[in-house]
Order: C-alpha cells, then structure tokens, then sequence
C-alpha cells in the first residue's frame, strides 16, 4: 500500500496556475483515478488540493504539483528535497458548490478603495470557475494580473471536507477585504496560544471587533467604543503575548511601538517618530483593523512636572494630543502594557485616551492550571507528572517562570537520555529538579524570601497537641479548604506562637512551611529598619505586597517584639517601631488591597455536572487568596493589645516547655547521631532534666559528646552515662519557674477568654 | 471490445470539440482587432477632456459663452459612454465564444468521466504518431478553455475604468495591444495544430 511516489520536483512553468499535479502512469493505474480528478496531497506542513494528471513525459518516480489552493501554512512553507509516497495521497470525491463564503485579499489598499464590491465578487466568481477548493484552504491567484492575490476559503455549501469545483452556479459570498501586506502579518507566523486568560482574551478581543464587525450598529446606538486600553500587571505574567495573539485571533494588524527605540537624540527627533508610527497605522487602518501596541509605555510616557526633563514632557505631550486626534478614524485600536502604572502620568489614563484599565495579576492555581497544561501538551510526560500537583506547587510562578521551569525540566530530561536511559518523557522527578533551579521572578527581588531549608514534623520531638493544633491552622486550610467553606469557618489571618526560648518556636514554623506547600517569606529586624525615614513602612508594605502576589504564602515575623513597639507602653507614639506596628495593623486587617494588585478573575458558578476535582480547586482559589502571618515571641507581654486582638493574630498558640515525655523525645533525636553506651538511660536522663528547653537539651548532648572526647582521647567511641551525669551537675536549664510562671498566667488567661466566649455561645 | 468503443466515444467527442474549437477562434481572432478603433477614440476622447478640464476659459475669447467647460465635458463624458457601450456589446461577442468553448469542453470532460472506467489509464496515455493520447487532447482542451477565461477576464477588468481616472483610458489601447501580443495567444493554435492529423483522420 505505501509505494513510493517519488521525488518532488518543481512545476513545469506552463502548469503554473493549474492546480494540476503531474504524476506518473503507474501511479495514476494504483490509485485508480481519473484524468482532471481531485486529489489531495497531504504534507507535514499542511495539504494541498489538486487536480490528477498524467505527467507529458510518461515517467515514474517523480511528481510536481501546483499550490494554487493549499493550506495556508504550506503556502508559505518551503517545499525541498521531499519524496512522497501513496500514502501522501487520498483521491477525493468531487461535489458542485452552491455556495462558497471568502476572504479576498487584494494586492494593494489602492485596489480595495477603487474597486466595487460587485465588481470585486464577479471577478473572484470568474477566478474561482472550475477551481477545486475546500474549507479553510487559501487559493492563490499569482498568474494573473488582477486586483486579487489570493482568496481564503472561509466555509462552503454544502459543507465538506472533501472537495469542491465552483461552476458557474456557485453562489459567492465576500465576507471580507484585507490588503495583502496586512494578511501576510497577520496569517504569518506560528499560532500563539494564551492559557489561562479566556476571559480577558475574548473580552479584549470584543473590543477590537466591535468597531470593525458592527460599525453600523454601534452607529445607530450612539456608542463609540473604547479605542485605548492599558494592560497592568507584573512582568511575566504576558501581557504582550495576550495582546499579540488577541491581534492574531481577531486578524488585525499589529503595528507596535517600543518606547526605548523610539527616542533619537536630536531634538524634536522623538516626536516626529511618534506622529510617524501614528500615520503609519492610520495607512494600515485603510486596510483593515489595526492595533497599535505600545509596549513598556511607562518609558515613553512617563510622569510629567516632577522633573526638568523637556524632551520627555514633550514626547509626552505629542502621545497624548495624537491619541486624542485619533477620534475621527475608529479604525486604529490603541494598547499599551506596563508593569509600573504608577510612573504613568495622570492625564494617559482617562476615558478617550486609555478607556479601559485591565489588571493582570500573578496567575492563580486555575490560571496555572490551565498554563501547564497547555505547555505540557507539547511535551511528552511521564505518567507520574500529576498537573494538579504541580499547579499547586508553583505558588507565585508568573507564566514566564512556568515556562523556564518547563524548559528547565525538558533539559534534565534530555541530559537523562543522554546518560543512556530509555525513556524520553519528562518525569516528575526532572520537574523537582528544575524547581531547585528556577525560582519564581517576582520574588528575586524580594526583602523577605528565605532560603529554608526543609524540616519534616518528626524531627521535633515531643509538642503533640502544639503540632496538631499548628497543623489545624495552618495546613488545614490550606490544604482542605472545602471543608472549612461547608463548616462556615474562615481561616485564621495571624498566629502567635508564643514561649519561653529554645522550645523550637522556629522549627514548627519551618516544619509547617515545609508540610504545605506555599511560598514562605521570613523578616526579621535586619531587613526592616533602615536609616531614612518611612523606609521600614515602605519594606514591610512591599513584603507584604509580594507575599499577596503569591499566595497562598506565609509570612513569618521572627521576634516579632523586637520589631514592633507597643503603643500602649506609655511612650508616645513617634517611633520608627510605632509606626511599622500600624502599618502591620494596616495590612493585617485594613479595608482593601490596591486595584493592582488583583489578581485572577471573577468565577463562574460552580454547576452540578463539575467532577468534584474541578470544584475542589475552585475552592482552593476561592479561599486561598489571603496570606497567612505566623508571628513568633518570647515575649508577648510586649506586644501591643490591638495586635492580639481577634482578626489580626486571632490565634495563639502557647509553646510550653518540653515534658518528661518529651524531652525524652527530643533526647532520642539528639542522640540518634551521637554513639551513646548502651547503659546509658534516656529515661532517667530525661526525668533528670526539668526545665531544660529543646535547645538546652542538644547542647547538652553534644557537650556530652566532646566531653568523651576530651577524657577518652580522639579515639572514643562512645559517650558513658558519667559524662551526662557530669554535666547534669554544671549545666544549669535557661528557663527559670518565674518565667514558666508568667507565660502560663498569659496561657491561662487566654484559655479563659475562649473559655467564657464559649459558655456565652452556649447561652445564647 | 468494451474498450474501443470507450474510446471511439470520446476521440468523437473530442473531434466535435476541437471543431468547435476551431470555429470559436475564428471569430475570437476577428473580434479582437474590432476593438482597436474604438480603444482608439476612446482614448482620443479621454485626451480632449483632459484637455478641457485643464484650460481656464475665463482667460479665453471664449469666456462669452456660458457653463461652456461643463457644457463640453458633458458632451465629451456622453459621447465616451457611447463608445463604451459599443466596446461593451464587443465584450459580449467575447464572452459568448468563452461559454461555447466552455460547454464544449465540459460535455467532452462528461464524455470522459463516462467511459474512463471501461477505458483504464493506461489506454488513455497511448499515443502514436497521427493521433494524441486522450490525456493529452483532454489538457490541451483544458489549457484552452482556460486560456479563453483569462483572456477575457484580463481584458474585462482592463475595460473597467473611471472617468477621474483620465491617463489611464489615455493608455488603453496599447495595454490592450500588450494583451493581444501575450505569449499565451498563440496557445490555441498550436493546440489546433497539434490535433490536425487526429481531426484529418475522420
């Protein structure tokens, strides 16, 4: 069945315009076709429609055929050194039309104003006579020199897949008239595809098409439609690829501006290239729909007045007078993208110039979701690569980053086949390798990200209850969000983790961050407080701006007293520290976040038929949107009163010091490295050792453990019981009953309050 | 036996085709030269109204006569339509010789498609030396034809000019010759040539 056709030469000049294909007889016997018959030739790069033909020569083993109508990516391809065999070539059934419906591209704007449509159609009737086309094809008409270059197939009546002959009957519809020059930018080029954005997409690409689809309609309304629409978000997350491919999708021609490559260094110069892009697209305009895109405009348009800076001003100025001129022709759709709107000046951002705002925030669970999945369908995956998993894990990835991860991972992949391996697809292992190589953009800038490195919960010894209730408020909603939505609960804002030093207030923190998996920002005192003044405020608001940018995310204040004052000590109320707690009260509970910083998109309802999966993440995204702050202190009695208050940190969480149990816990990790005689006895060491916290206890075994160095020599191997009964006599516990005393006073009474507030629901 | 009458068909249908044909390019050959005085005046008239549109006839002996630039270009504009309406039944002479031929070939194309199962591919790539393949007869009919549509078409979207574009009815009769002269007019007689001893033979 696959014979071999033959090597493809070029067409003989006189076949040019033919759509006749030149095949050999034994070919033609094979395939059991007729003289002047539709075949079509299927190629890697797309297909092709012709007629079947003996070649003049009556030899074997060549072929040549014209590309009169074709698949528009074959047209453009190039076609060299391809053999084909029969299996290339399907002989089609042949039906008359009745109706076709097209796109006529003409060779120049000149010809598309002079030309009637009537006119136009006739033509195109005649050109198309006893042409075989077929949906979604492109007929090119270079032999002839008429106004038309080629004609786009949009549907066909009856509708078929197969082909099709135009007879003098055929009913055309001309659906559209664009210039060559505008249909070559557009059609070429690879299809880009936007994951994630189907609301924007569609809702930007409304816009454009209103304007050229329906004028006569938003006539009669009244309406002009926004022209100007300025794209916010950080970067990364594609503005420009959205708005190339809304161009793409909408067929309309983008022309754009870059804001560095436009300013020259004569005077005037910059300006003069402004208004010269503007008339370009208002030539492209006459054609059909054009899109003006000006990438990175807070370059070209920056804030006016709070500078000496004239030129600027004046290309400033220049923008904004052509944006507003640009009223009569409704042809040219303005777009701009900027990840500092702030450094935009005021007067860009009003309706008639910029109509519409669009926010693009850091991509959600959904959004990445939907922007892995579409990547890794152009990637062969292993079985064990779960999408979810990885949506989940990438907290904080802009659809850049997802990208380099992508690629990272396909890299590691590629270095295992080379090392010999059989298996070419991505696993997830190559993917947790590409995770320790690219880090989320938006955070490598950032004051907070700490390196942490990971704690599991059984390295803690002993804390049972602390742990359970950690987990409780921390993993728990993150984690299993539905069942916090069916109970009616909302997830603790803030947690205080309060106690006597050396109880691993920090490890629990790590190990939580550990356990669920969110993107973990950690400040301390260091990077706050700076010598100019307001500076600290503006870090601390920027953390927190960035740990909203990747939530769901946890936000550690280590020694929290130290950077905050209290207000409520007497000192009035001047200080950096007081000024850093309000902004803190401010973020925690504060009456909204900046437009900005949005991110995501209003859900549509949940309906019934949705598998339970799909709903589960809808809950992830719907509850997950806040950040978590863990607050950690050995001294709560500092703090201030309105930060403890319910809404802020609501919950806190006493860490007492470890137990007889558990510091037989802790005794056994810390002596699982340390060889230890085996007449030593944990227990009663344990018994022995009250008041000694977590920290206490592994400095005592290490003191231990050098102290059988120093007696026994390097040569020792194990530590005898002596040795910790040595040290039990000169090591003296950091915790003291006074201090135990005190924070159980601040734990009972906080049992109270619950306790009472309790008693009074049940009342009720 | 099936096979030869298959073929006997369709070498009549071709005959009664490149007859027809051959007729076609008769009067198609005659028509075509019929154009060139008519191109010709028309040209002339586009000439003499670029003209009167470009003299300022108040600066004449002949700003007396009143509305006379408009009263002259109407004249002009009227008379030019009368010629184009006299080039557009020449185009319906044309076009009538492209639907002949048209039908011709597409009853020969129907002949074909009929009989080509009982005729095989082989037996319609057999050629000697007095009589063509049927391959070949049926190409040259197409290439005909084809040639017939385009030519037309060429000159039809020639013909469609506008008034405000004066130069270029100016140059309308040599676009029209350059037409004529095209390497492709040749194309149907050499096919004609090419099936003589084939048409001689019956």
């Amino acid at each position: 069945m696959d014979e071999r056709v033959g090597k493809m030469l070029p067409l003989d000049p006189e076949d040019i315009g033919t759509q006749r294909c030149r095949l050999g007889p034994s070919i033609l016997s094979s395939l059991r076709i007729q003289i002047g018959s539709p075949l079509r030739i299927t190629l890697e790069s797309g297909d092709c429609l012709c007629t079947a033909w003996p070649r003049k020569d009556l030899c074997d083993g060549f072929i040549q055929f014209d590309l009169k109508c074709a698949s528009a990516s074959l047209i453009w391809s190039k076609l060299k050194n391809v053999s084909l065999s029969s299996c290339h070539l399907h002989p089609l059934a042949c039906n008359k039309l009745k109706k076709v419906r097209l796109k006529i591209v003409v060779r120049t704007a000149d010809a598309k104003q002079s030309s009637h449509s009537s006119v136009l159609q006739e033509t195109v009737r005649e050109l198309l006579r006893d042409v075989y086309i077929s949906p979604l094809h492109v007929v090119s008409l270079t032999t002839l020199e008429t106004p038309v270059a080629l004609l786009e197939i949009l549907d066909v009546d009856p509708l078929t897949k197969e082909a099709g002959i135009v007879t003098a009957n055929t009913h055309v519809q001309v659906k559209d008239v664009v210039t060559l020059e505008q249909y070559k930018c557009v059609s070429r080029g690879p299809v880009l595809s936007v994951a994630g954005m189907d609301d924007l997409r569609i809702s930007l690409k409304e816009i454009i098409d209103l304007p050229f689809h329906y004028p006569k309609t938003l006539k009669k309304l009244g309406l002009s439609c926004p022209r100007g629409v300025l794209l916010i978000g950080p970067p990364g997350v594609g503005k420009t690829l959205l708005v190339k491919a809304v161009a793409q999708e909408a067929g309309a021609y983008l022309l754009s501006i870059n804001g560095p490559a436009v300013h020259g260094s004569r005077p005037g110069e910059s300006e003069e290239n402004v208004r010269h892009l503007f008339q370009q697209a208002r030539e492209a305009a006459a054609g059909g729909p054009t899109l003006l895109f000006i990438d990175e405009i807070d370059s070209l348009c920056p804030r006016r007045g709070n500078s000496s800076r004239a030129p600027e001003n004046r290309v400033v100025a220049q923008l904004l007078t052509l944006m507003d001129g640009m009223g009569s022709e409704k042809e040219i759709i303005v777009m701009a993208a900027t990840n500092r709107p702030d450094a935009l000046d005021p007067a860009l951002r009003r309706p008639g110039r910029f109509d519409r705002e669009v926010v693009i925030g850091t991509p959600t669970l959904k959004q990445r979701g939907a922007i892995l999945d579409m990547m890794l369908s152009h990637m062969p995956i292993g079985r064990d690569v779960e999408l979810w998993k990885l949506a989940e894990m990438t907290t904080g990835y802009v659809g850049a980053d997802l990208t380099a991860l992508c690629r990272e991972a396909a890299m590691q992949a590629v270095l295992h086949s080379c090392l010999g391996t059989t298996d070419n697809s991505i696993s997830m292992a190559d993917f947790n390798e590409a995770f320790k190589k690219i880090c989320p953009s938006s955070f490598r800038s950032s004051v907070g990200l700490t390196d942490v490195k990971p704690v599991s919960w059984e390295e803690i010894g002993g804390l049972e209850d602390v742990k359970l209730q950690l987990q409780q408020s921390i993993e728990w909603p993150m984690k299993y969000p539905e069942a916090f939505v069916r109970m009616g609960l909302t997830p603790p804002k803030g947690i205080l983790l309060y106690g006597p030093p050396g109880c691993a207030k920090t490890t629990l923190v790590k190990a939580s961050a550990t356990s669920c998996h969110c993107a973990f920002l950690s400040l301390s005192g260091a990077d706050l407080f700076s010598p100019y003044v307001g500076d600290s405020e503006k870090i601390l608001a920027q953390v927190f701006r960035q740990a909203r940018a990747s939530s769901p995310a946890i936000l550690f204040l280590d020694e929290i007293d130290s950077i905050l004052g209290s207000r409520s000590r007497g000192r009035s109320g001047h200080g950096v520290q007081e000024r850093v707690l309000s902004v803190l009260l401010n973020e925690l509970d504060g009456v909204g976040i900046k437009i900005t910083e949005r991110r995501g998109h209003k859900l549509t309802a949940c309906e019934d038929q949705e598998q339970d999966e799909a709903k589960k993440v809808d809950y992830h995204e719907v509850c997950n949107k806040d950040i978590l702050i863990v607050a950690a202190t050995n001294r709560p009695d500092m703090l201030d009163d309105a930060l403890l208050r319910p809404g802020r940190l609501d919950k806190l969480i006493y860490i007492p010091p470890p137990d007889e149990q558990a510091r037989l816990a802790i005794l056994k990790l810390c002596t699982a490295k340390i060889p230890t005689d085996s007449c030593v006895c944990l227990e009663r060491l344990a018994a022995k050792t009250n008041f000694f916290s977590g920290a206490d206890l592994e400095v005592f075994c290490k003191e231990a453990a050098l102290l059988a160095l120093q007696e026994n020599g390097l040569e020792a191997t194990a530590v005898q019981p002596e040795h910790f009964d040595r040290l039990l006599t000169t090591m003296k516990p950091s915790i003291n009953q006074q201090d135990l005393e005190s924070y159980e006073r601040i734990f009972k009474r906080q049992r109270c309050y619950s306790e009472t507030a309790k008693r009074e629901k049940s009342y009720k | 036996m099936a096979q030869s009458q298959a073929l006997l068909a369709i070498h009549q249908a071709l005959k009664k085709c490149f007859r027809a044909v051959e007729e076609q390019q008769e009067v198609w050959s005659k028509t075509v030269p019929e154009f060139k005085p008519l191109l010709g005046s028309l040209s002339n008239l586009a000439e003499q109204l670029q003209a009167c549109q470009k003299v300022a006839f108040e600066h004449t002996p002949l700003k007396a006569f009143p509305d006379l630039q408009q009263r002259l270009s109407y004249r002009l504009i009227s008379t030019m339509e009368d010629v184009m309406q006299r080039v557009a039944e020449k185009m319906t002479e044309l076009q009538k010789v492209r639907d002949a031929v048209s039908q011709q070939v597409a009853a020969v194309f129907h002949v074909y498609m009929q009989q080509a199962e009982e005729l095989g591919v082989l037996a319609s790539l057999e050629r000697s030396a007095v009589c063509p393949s049927v391959a070949d007869m049926l190409e040259w009919l197409q290439d005909i034809e084809r040639h017939y549509r385009n030519d037309y078409l060429r000159r039809k979207i020639l013909l469609q000019v506008r008034y405000d574009n004066l130069p270029e009815i100016q140059g309308l009769p040599e676009v029209w010759n350059a037409v004529s002269e095209q390497k492709q007019q040749d194309l149907v007689h050499d096919s004609l040539l090419k099936v003589s001893f084939f048409l001689e033979d019956g």
